[in-house]
C-alpha cells in the first residue's frame, strides 16, 4: 500500500575518485553520492578555469561505500571497484560503444561475514594496494576479505627498461578471459600476527615489492579509568603479504603508541611510508620504520607517555579530528584541512631518499580565498594539479595547486610553449623537469577555486511555506502566489544556509499584456509583435516600441490564421506563413516575394526556419525545403532525396549537428560489424558541424540527410520503439504501419553559458518527452536516451488533461544564459542542462502557456521570454539565475553562516524563523559561578554551543530580528503553533531550549513563547516590517528537547517528563503531565494523539483529553527501538505512523488497541539517517514528506489497493527483467538484513517509485512485454501518472 | 480569528479512526478533547444512567475526578486504583490549591517543581474599569491593573457580531457605577462637605 518517492537526490558526496575511466588522456571525477554514482569530466572554461561536467549519471540499487580505482592491462582504462552496503563490491568499466557503465565482476562476502559474527553487520571498508593494484581488501571490523589481482609479471622485464620516475612505472593487470583476479579468501586480523589485538584502521603502502599492509590495533582497551597505567596501548604493523601462501611477514612494529590514534595516511611518492594521525598528534613512520612524532596542542602530554620524543608545536593548538589529509602530488608535502576548513602543510626536509625533518605551518588564509570546507571528506586528484575534495557540510570544491614563484611561473610559460610546439619536447627534458620539482618543492601553493558541486546536506529540519504572498504582479494574477514551497536548511557553522524548493521555476515577472482572443504569438526582432487569432481566422501586428499600438500594412494577411513568423537575414526580413500562403516581407511589412504557388492545392500544417533554409510540412504528408536568398530576392526548391519521395512525412527539423559528419565521409562505417570493446574515448577527428535535415516519418522513423545528401539519406534505427541507444541506419524504404506517435522532434544544442551539448527531443502525441544525448562511440555518432526525466505524458491519450492545450517544443538559444526548450501546454514545462546535472525537466508555472517567444527590451527585460496563458494574458519574464536547476526542482540558497537547528514558517506573518547556534569557548563553572574541580586552566577550553533565534523576511531574506540565547542554551525545537487563548486562536513560535554543561550539572532547559509583531518598516527597508515579542518563558529542570501543539494546547517534553499546557491572557497553565522514558527527540500530534519519538525505547501512542484533564499511554512497540522521527498519516479510516531509526531504516507501524501495541507493518531501508518527517494533506489523507542527513528529500505515501497492485506486479518484473547497475539487487538493497524483533507482515512491501516510473522510459517492446503480465498499459500510466501528481 | 492554510498547518482535528470505539469503550477516550460533558451520565451510577452506555459521544466523568486532593501515588505513577482511587487523578494546575509558601514571599523555593498553583501577584489586582474603557486619570500611579487591549470598533458602534468570540475588547460603559459607588467620607468634615458632593456629581 506504500510508496516511495524520492524527488530531490542526495548530494552529500560519500566518496570519490579521480582516474583514467572513460580516456586515458585526462583523468575523470568520479563520486558517489549515497547510491548515486556520477562521472565527471573536466573542461576548460574560455575564462581558463576548470569546470566540472557531468559526462553521465546512475542509480544504484545500494548504498555506495567505497570507490577505488585499478589499473588494467586489457583497456588500458581504469576500472573501478564500487563497494555497496553491506560488505560486496561490484568492479565496473566505461562500455563506450553504449555510453555507459559495464560491470565486470561482482563479489559478495555480506554471507560469509554475517555468518562468521555475532553482530549485526556494519559498514565495512574496501582498501586497494596502490603500487600494483596487486590486491584489493573488505575490511569490517576484524575480518578481511582478500581478493588478488593477477599482476602481470613478465610485463615487469619491459618496463625495467624504462625510466624508473616514469609515471607509467606499474604492471599492469592481466585480463584473461574471466580471471583478472584469484580466489578470494577471509582471515582473521589476529592470525596475520598473533599480537594484532583489534584493528583500528589498516592501509596499504605505497611502494614496496609486495603488498604491504600497516595495521593499527589495541589489545586493551583505554577508559578514563586506566588512562594513567593505560594510555600507550596503540600497536602499529607493518606487514607483508604473500597471498599464494596466504602467510605474512613482518616488516616492522611500533607499540606504545597514544591511544587516540586512529587512522594511517599512507604516502606516496616521493615521501613514502604513513602518517599516523591522532586528533593531537601526527606520528611519521617512514618504510625504514623510522619514526618522528609532532605534538600539536596541549593536550598530547595527557595522552601519552613519552611525550618528551615529541617535536613541540603545541603553540599550533591544533585539533586534528575530522580532518582531511591529502598528500600534495610529487611534492614532499601533505595538506591537512581541518574540520573548521583551515589549510595547514606539513613539510618534509628531504635530504637524498631520507626524512630529515619535518614540520607543520599553517597555510595564510590569501592562499586559499573562497575555499571553505566544513567537515572535509575524501579527495580525488586529477590532471593538471586539480584536486577535488568532497565536503560534507557545503559544497565540494574543486580546487588547483598553484606553484607561487615569480622565477618559477616564467619558466613553466617557456615550457608551456615548448610543449604547444612539440609534445614529445616534454618527455625529452626529464632532467629540467626535475629541477623544476625542486624549485616547485620550496615555491608557495596557492589554492585556486575553480568549480564546486553543490551538497544540500545535512538537513536537521524543513518546513513548508509559501514561496510569494503577492497576489497580482504586474496587473495579473501572480502564477506562483501561494505556492507551497519547502524552506530546508543545509551546511553547518560557518556554511550553514537555507534551501527554498520551489515546485515550479518562479519567472520574474516585469510587465503584461492582455489581448481580446489571440492564439498564438512571435515576438520580432523586439519591434513587432505579430498575433494570430485562430477561432476568428484573423492576425495582427503590434509595434512593440510605440507601447504596443497596431500597425497596418496593406501586405500583410491579416484574414488568416498564421501558423508561424520567421525572420530572415537578422530581422531584415519577415516571412509569414499561413494555411495557404506564405509571403517574404522587408522589416517594415512591404511584401517582396510570394512563394504561395509552391503549394498548390496543398494545406500547411507547420514550418521550420534555419538561416535561410525554411522547411514546411504539408497536410498530404509531404514536406518542401526551401533556401531562401534575400539578398536578391529569390528561393531555390532543394530536392529531397529520392528514397523518400513515397514517405509520408509528419514533421522535421533543420540543425547544424555532428551527426551526419562521419557517415557523409564514410558509409562503410555502417555495414562493418561492431564488436563492444572497452577501448578508450577517443575525440571525433573533425568536428565540424554540418547543416542538417531531420524528417520524421508517418511510421515514427527519424530520418537525417544533409543539404547537400547526393542522395544519401539515414535513419535512427530503433527511435519508433524509443530504444536506449539509436545507431544510424540506413533508410529503409519500407514502410511500416501508419500511426504517427511523433508529434515534434528537435535536434539542438542544450545547456548554459559554460558547456552545449547535443540532444534529440522527442515529443509524443501523447505528451511526453524522450531526450537522447548524441555521442562518439570512437567510430560513429549515436544517441543514447536520458533515463531520469520528469513524466510528462501517456501514451495513447492516457493523459489526456496535460494534452488539452497544444503542446510544443519551443527552443531557446539564449534564455537568460541557458540554452534551453520550452514546452508549451496545460502544464508548461523548460528544459534545462547545467553543467553537473543531465537535463532536468522543470515545470515553467502553474499556469498553463499556450505560446511563446522570446523577449528582450532596452530596460529590464534581456534575453527573457513572453508567453501567453489561456486566458489572452501574456507575461514577459524572466528567468531567476540565484535558483539552482541541477536538481529536480528548482532550489534559491540564502547563506546563513552559522549551524541552523530548526527552520519554522510563521503562518499569519509570511516570514520564516530559525534556531541556530554558533560554537563558544565553554567556561567550566559550576552553578555558584565556582570553576570546578579538576579542569586545566592552562589548556585551551572545550567548545560549547550558544544559540539564538532569528526572525527571517521571505522579501530579500535576511535576518531583520534576532533573539541571543544565554551561553551553553540551545535552542531545541521549534514550531509555529496555532493556539487557543481564551476563546481566540492565535499563532505562536514556541521554542524549547537544552543548557548543556558538563555531566557532572544537570541538563536544563526552558521554553519561551513568541509573537511575530507587524511594525511600520524603517525607510527605505520594506522588509524590516516584523519583530519578535516574547509573551513567556519558563525554565524547565531537564532540557526542553521537543514541543509540539495537540489540540490548541502545547506540550512541552522536559526531561523524563511532558506537560502539556494551556495558555492563558496572563501565562500558561499546566493541564496534564505523563512520566515518559529516556529522551523524547521528535513528538508529533494528530488530533488529540500525541506520538514521542524516543530515541532509546521507541515510539508511544499518547492520546490527550481534556476537562478532567488527562494523558493516556496507548501504545508502545513494546521492544528497543531507536527511533529519531515519526510522523502520522492516515488513509481513509486507518491510521498509520511512520517512523525512522537511527540505522536509516523508515518503518510504517499500526496501532492495535487491543494488545496496546504498536506494530511494525513494514520496512524500508534508506540511504541515509531520516531526519525530519511531516505531514501533507491531500485528497482527505496525510500523507509524509521526510528528509535525510545526505540531501535527499521523499514522500512517503498510501495508494489504493487497486493501484499497488498493478505497481507492485510492475516493480517485480522491473527489477526481475531489468539489467541493474554494478549488478546489485533491488531486494536486498531495501528489504534484506533489517533487524526487526517483532513480527512484520509483510505482505505488502513498500514500493520504490524510482523502479515504477523507469517503466515510462523503457522502450516500447520491454514495455508491452511487461504490460501483458500486469495489466493494460493506459491503467499503468494512469496509476504512474497519479503517483507522479502527489 | 485567523485563517490558515492547511499544508502548513494541517488541522487534523476530529478524524475518525476504526479503533476509536474500542478507545471509547476502553478509556473513555474521544476524538475531540473539548466535547461536551454528557448530561445524563451520573458518575455514582456508572452502568445505567446514560441510554448510550459506553458508546456515548459525550464525556462520562467518573467520580474519581471530583476528588479535591490529588493522589501522591499516581504522581509518581505507581497509583494501582485507576478510577476507582479515592483521590484525584489529574494534573491540572487550575485545580490545585495556592501554593502558600509563594502567596506569602512572592517566590517559591520548589520553583520548577512545585506542584502547588503559582498565583501571580499581580493578577489578583482587579482590572482598573476607567482604563478598559479608555482613559484612566490615575495613570501609573492607579492601583488597579492596567490591561492594554485594543477596543472593537465594531462594538463601538454599537453591535459587533462576533459577541464574546470577537478578539478584541468590549468594555462595559456602565456609568451608574461612578454614581453609585460608595466612596469614604471626605477626611475634612468641617464644612466641605456640600463641594463634594457637587463634585462627584460632576464627575
Amino acid at each position: 500500500m506504500d510508496v516511495y518517492n524520492e524527488f530531490i537526490n542526495p548530494s552529500r558526496i560519500n566518496n570519490c575518485v579521480g582516474c583514467n575511466f572513460t580516456t586515458t588522456k585526462s583523468k575523470q571525477l568520479i563520486v558517489a553520492k549515497s547510491s548515486i554514482l556520477e562521472i565527471f569530466e573536466i573542461i576548460q572554461t574560455t575564462t581558463k578555469t576548470s569546470k566540472l561536467k557531468l559526462i553521465d549519471q546512475f542509480k544504484l540499487q545500494g548504498t555506495i561505500t567505497d570507490l577505488k580505482a585499478i589499473k588494467t592491462i586489457d583497456s588500458d582504462l581504469d576500472y573501478v571497484i564500487v563497494s555497496t552496503k553491506f560488505a560486496k563490491f561490484s568492479i565496473i568499466k566505461w562500455d563506450n560503444f553504449s555510453h555507459t557503465i559495464q560491470t565486470v565482476s561482482l563479489h559478495y562476502f555480506e554471507n560469509c561475514i554475517q555468518n562468521s559474527t555475532y553482530e549485526k553487520l556494519g559498514i565495512s571498508e574496501l582498501i586497494v594496494e596502490p603500487t600494483y593494484s596487486s590486491v584489493a581488501c573488505l575490511r569490517y571490523k576484524n575480518l578481511l576479505c582478500f581478493l588478488p589481482f593477477v599482476v602481470d609479471i613478465e610485463s615487469d622485464s619491459d618496463i625495467d627498461e624504462d625510466d624508473i620516475d616514469d609515471d607509467n612505472y606499474e604492471p599492469k593487470i592481466k585480463e584473461r578471459n574471466e580471471s583478472f583476479f584469484n580466489e578470494s579468501f577471509i582471515i582473521d586480523a589476529t592470525s596475520l600476527d598473533s599480537s594484532i589485538g583489534n584493528v583500528i584502521d589498516m592501509q596499504f603502502l605505497h611502494n614496496y615489492r609486495e603488498p604491504t599492509i600497516g595495521i593499527l590495533s589495541l589489545k586493551n582497551h583505554a577508559w578514563a579509568g586506566n588512562l594513567i597505567k593505560n594510555r600507550d596501548n596503540v600497536e602499529y604493523h607493518v606487514l607483508t603479504l604473500d597471498l599464494q601462501s596466504k602467510t605474512t611477514l613482518s616488516v616492522y612494529k611500533h607499540e606504545n603508541l597514544p591511544y587516540e590514534v586512529d587512522r594511517i595516511i599512507p604516502l606516496p611518492k616521493p615521501l613514502n611510508g604513513g602518517l599516523l594521525i591522532g586528533c593531537n598528534e601526527i606520528l611519521h613512520v617512514d618504510n625504514g620504520g623510522i619514526i618522528k612524532r609532532i605534538a600539536l596542542n596541549q593536550f598530547t602530554q595527557l595522552t601519552t607517555g613519552s611525550f618528551k620524543s615529541y617535536q613541540d608545536e603545541t603553540q599550533l593548538n591544533l585539533k586534528l579530528e575530522n580532518s582531511t589529509v591529502v598528500p600534495i602530488p610529487d611534492d614532499n608535502r601533505v595538506l591537512f584541512i581541518l574540520k573548521t576548513g583551515e589549510f595547514y602543510i606539513l613539510n618534509f626536509e628531504m635530504d637524498g631518499k631520507s626524512i630529515k625533518k619535518i614540520f607543520i605551518e599553517q597555510v595564510d588564509f590569501k592562499m586559499y580565498q573562497n575555499i571553505q570546507f566544513t567537515y572535509p571528506g575524501e579527495y580525488a586528484i586529477l590532471d593538471k594539479n586539480l584536486i577535488f575534495i568532497a565536503n560534507k557540510n557545503g559544497n565540494s570544491p574543486l580546487i588547483q595547486i598553484k606553484y607561487r614563484d615569480s622565477l618559477k611561473i616564467i619558466k613553466k610559460e617557456d615550457d608551456d610553449e615548448i610543449l604547444d610546439e612539440e609534445d614529445e619536447e616534454l618527455y625529452k627534458s626529464e632532467e629540467e623537469e626535475e629541477q623544476q620539482h625542486k624549485i616547485l618543492s620550496k615555491s608557495h601553493i596557492e589554492f585556486i577555486f575553480q568549480d564546486s558541486l553543490i551538497n544540500n546536506s545535512p538537513i536537521s529540519s524543513f518546513t513548508l511555506g509559501f514561496s510569494s504572498q503577492t497576489k497580482f504582479k504586474s496587473n495579473l494574477p501572480n502564477p506562483s502566489y501561494k505556492q507551497m514551497s519547502i524552506i530546508a536548511n543545509a551546511g553547518s557553522n560557518k556554511q550553514g544556509k537555507l534551501n527554498i524548493i520551489t515546485p515550479t521555476i518562479q519567472p520574474i515577472i516585469s510587465s503584461s499584456l492582455t489581448f481580446s482572443q489571440v492564439n498564438r504569438m512571435w515576438n520580432l526582432n523586439q519591434k513587432y509583435l505579430i498575433t494570430s487569432d485562430d477561432v476568428n481566422l484573423k492576425s495582427e501586428i503590434f509595434q512593440i516600441e510605440k507601447s504596443y499600438s497596431r500597425m497596418k500594412s496593406k501586405d500583410f494577411i491579416n484574414n488568416e490564421l498564421t501558423i508561424n513568423m520567421h525572420e530572415l537575414n537578422n530581422g531584415k526580413f519577415i516571412l509569414q506563413i499561413t494555411p495557404k500562403q506564405m509571403q517574404l516581407y522587408d522589416n517594415k511589412f512591404k511584401k517582396r516575394l510570394s512563394l504561395t504557388s509552391e503549394i498548390k492545392d496543398d494545406e500547411i500544417l507547420s514550418s521550420i526556419l534555419k538561416d535561410e533554409f525554411l522547411m514546411i510540412f504539408l497536410a498530404s504528408g509531404d514536406v518542401m525545403i526551401f533556401a531562401i536568398n534575400t539578398y536578391n530576392e529569390t528561393y531555390l526548391k532543394i530536392e529531397i532525396p529520392k528514397l523518400l519521395d513515397d514517405t509520408i512525412i509528419t514533421t522535421g527539423y533543420i540543425t547544424n549537428s555532428n551527426l551526419l559528419s562521419v557517415v557523409t565521409k564514410d558509409v562503410s562505417v555502417l555495414m562493418k560489424k561492431r564488436k563492444h570493446t572497452g577501448n578508450p574515448v577517443q575525440q571525433p577527428s573533425n568536428v565540424s558541424k554540418s547543416k542538417t535535415f531531420v524528417l520524421v516519418t508517418g511510421d515514427n522513423r527519424i530520418v537525417a540527410f544533409n543539404r547537400f545528401h547526393q542522395e544519401k539519406c539515414f535513419q535512427l534505427n530503433g527511435i519508433d520503439k524509443f530504444m536506449d541507444t539509436i545507431n544510424l541506419g540506413f533508410f529503409d524504404p519500407n514502410q511500416g504501419e501508419i500511426n504517427p506517435l511523433i508529434k515534434q522532434v528537435l535536434l539542438t544544442e542544450i545547456g548554459d553559458k559554460w558547456n552545449k551539448d547535443e540532444y534529440l527531443t522527442i515529443l509524443t502525441i501523447g505528451g511526453e518527452i524522450f531526450m537522447y544525448k548524441l555521442y562518439f562511440d570512437n567510430e560513429n555518432w549515436s544517441f543514447k536516451k536520458i533515463n531520469d526525466l520528469k513524466i510528462t505524458g501517456a501514451p495513447d491519450n492516457g493523459f489526456s488533461h496535460g494534452t488539452s492545450i497544444e503542446r510544443r517544443l519551443v527552443y531557446f538559444p539564449n534564455l537568460n544564459g541557458y540554452t534551453c526548450i520550452f514546452v508549451t501546454g496545460v502544464i508548461p514545462y523548460l528544459i534545462l542542462k547545467s553543467l553537473h546535472s543531465i537535463p532536468k525537466i522543470f515545470q515553467f508555472s502553474t499556469i498553463p502557456a499556450v505560446s511563446i517567444s522570446e523577449f528582450s527590451d532596452s530596460k529590464s527585460v534581456k534575453n527573457g521570454l513572453i508567453f501567453l496563458d489561456d486566458e489572452q494574458n501574456a507575461r514577459i519574464c524572466e528567468l531567476p539565475l540565484d535558483y539552482n536547476y541541477e536538481f529536480n526542482l528548482p532550489i534559491k540558497t540564502v547563506e546563513i553562516g552559522e549551524s541552523i537547528k530548526q527552520v519554522v514558517y510563521h503562518e499569519s506573518s509570511d516570514t520564516v524563523i530559525i534556531s541556530t547556534y554558533t560554537e563558544i569557548p565553554y567556561n567550566c563553572v559550576d552553578e555558584e559561578n565556582k570553576p570546578i574541580v579538576g579542569t586545566y586552566k592552562d589548556k585551551p577550553p572545550a567548545n560549547s554551543y550558544k544559540g539564538s533565534l532569528k526572525l527571517i523576511s521571505p522579501y530579500n531574506w535576511t535576518v531583520i530580528d534576532s533573539i541571543e540565547l544565554k551561553d551553553n542554551e540551545v535552542g531545541m525545537s521549534l514550531k509555529s503553533m496555532i493556539l487557543k487563548i481564551g476563546a481566540f486562536k492565535r499563532e505562536y513560535i514556541v521554542l524549547g531550549t537544552g543548557k548543556y554543561r558538563i555531566e557532572d550539572l544537570a541538563t536544563n532547559g526552558s521554553f519561551k513563547i513568541f509573537e511575530i509583531l507587524d511594525l511600520i518598516p524603517e525607510p527605505g527597508k520594506p522588509e524590516t516590517n516584523h519583530k519578535f515579542k516574547q509573551t513567556f518563558n519558563e525554565d524547565t529542570r531537564g532540557a526542553a528537547t521537543s514541543v509540539c501543539e495537540i489540540s490548541s494546547r502545547f506540550m512541552i517534553t522536559q526531561g523524563q517528563k511532558i506537560i502539556i499546557r494551556e495558555l492563558e491572557d496572563d501565562g500558561v497553565v499546566p493541564v496534564a503531565f505523563l512520566d515518559i522514558p529516556t529522551f523524547v527527540t521528535d513528538s508529533k500530534s494528530f488530533g488529540n494523539l500525541l506520538l514521542l519519538n524516543d530515541s532509546l525505547k521507541g515510539p508511544w501512542l499518547i492520546g490527550f483529553d481534556a476537562d478532567p484533564y488527562r494523558a493516556l499511554k496507548f501504545a508502545t512497540t513494546g521492544f528497543q527501538f531507536n527511533v529519531e522521527v515519526g510522523e502520522f498519516s492516515n488513509f481513509k479510516d486507518e491510521l498509520y505512523l511512520t517512523v525512522g531509526d537511527n540505522n536509516s531504516i523508515l518503518y510504517t507501524l499500526n496501532f492495535v488497541p487491543e494488545e496496546s501495541r504498536l506494530k511494525i507493518r513494514n520496512s524500508f531501508r534508506l540511504n541515509s539517517q531520516i531526519t525530519v518527517l511531516e505531514k501533507v494533506e491531500f485528497e482527505d489523507s496525510f500523507y509524509n514528506i521526510g528528509a535525510c542527513l545526505d540531501g535527499s528529500f521523499f514522500k512517503f505515501f498510501k495508494i489504493h489497493e487497486r493501484a499497488y497492485k498493478h505497481m507492485y506486479y510492475l516493480q517485480q518484473q522491473i527489477t526481475s527483467k531489468n539489467y541493474s547497475y554494478c549488478g546489485l539487487n533491488q531486494k536486498s538493497y531495501r528489504f534484506d538484513n533489517i533487524d526487526t524483533k517483532s513480527t512484520i507482515e509483510n505482505q505488502n512491501p513498500i514500493l520504490d517509485f524510482e523502479i515504477i516510473k523507469s517503466f515510462t522510459k523503457l522502450n516500447d517492446l520491454k514495455k508491452k512485454a511487461i504490460a501483458a503480465k500486469v495489466g493494460k498499459l493506459a491503467d499503468l500510466y494512469e496509476d504512474i501518472l497519479m503517483i507522479e501528481l502527489i | 480569528m485567523i485563517s490558515t492554510n492547511s499544508i502548513i498547518h494541517p488541522n487534523t482535528a476530529n478524524k475518525q479512526f476504526k479503533f476509536e470505539r474500542y478507545l471509547r469503550n476502553e478509556y473513555n477516550f474521544g476524538s475531540n478533547p473539548d466535547r461536551p460533558i454528557c448530561q445524563f451520565y451520573n458518575s455514582y451510577n456508572p452502568n445505567t444512567s446514560c441510554p448510550n452506555g459506553s458508546n456515548c459521544p459525550n464525556k462520562h466523568v467518573s467520580a474519581m475526578y471530583s476528588n479535591k486532593i490529588v493522589c501522591k501515588h499516581w504522581l509518581r505513577g505507581l497509583c494501582k486504583k485507576g478510577d476507582h482511587c479515592e483521590f484525584l487523578h489529574e494534573y491540572n494546575l487550575r485545580k490545585m490549591p495556592e501554593c502558600l509558601f509563594y502567596s506569602k514571599n512572592g517566590f517559591c523555593t520548589q520553583t520548577p517543581e512545585c506542584l502547588y498553583l503559582h498565583v501571580d501577584p499581580q493578577s489578583k489586582i482587579p482590572e482598573c474599569i476607567n482604563y478598559s474603557q479608555g482613559f484612566c486619570s490615575e495613570g501609573p500611579n492607579c492601583k488597579n491593573r492596567h490591561i492594554r487591549k485594543v477596543v472593537c470598533p465594531l462594538y463601538l458602534y454599537g453591535f459587533c457580531p462576533k459577541g464574546n468570540e470577537c478578539e478584541y475588547a468590549h468594555p462595559k460603559f456602565d456609568f451608574h457605577n461612578l454614581y453609585l459607588r460608595i466612596k469614604p467620607d471626605p477626611k475634612s468634615i468641617n464644612g466641605n462637605k456640600p463641594n463634594d458632593e457637587n463634585e462627584a456629581i460632576r464627575a
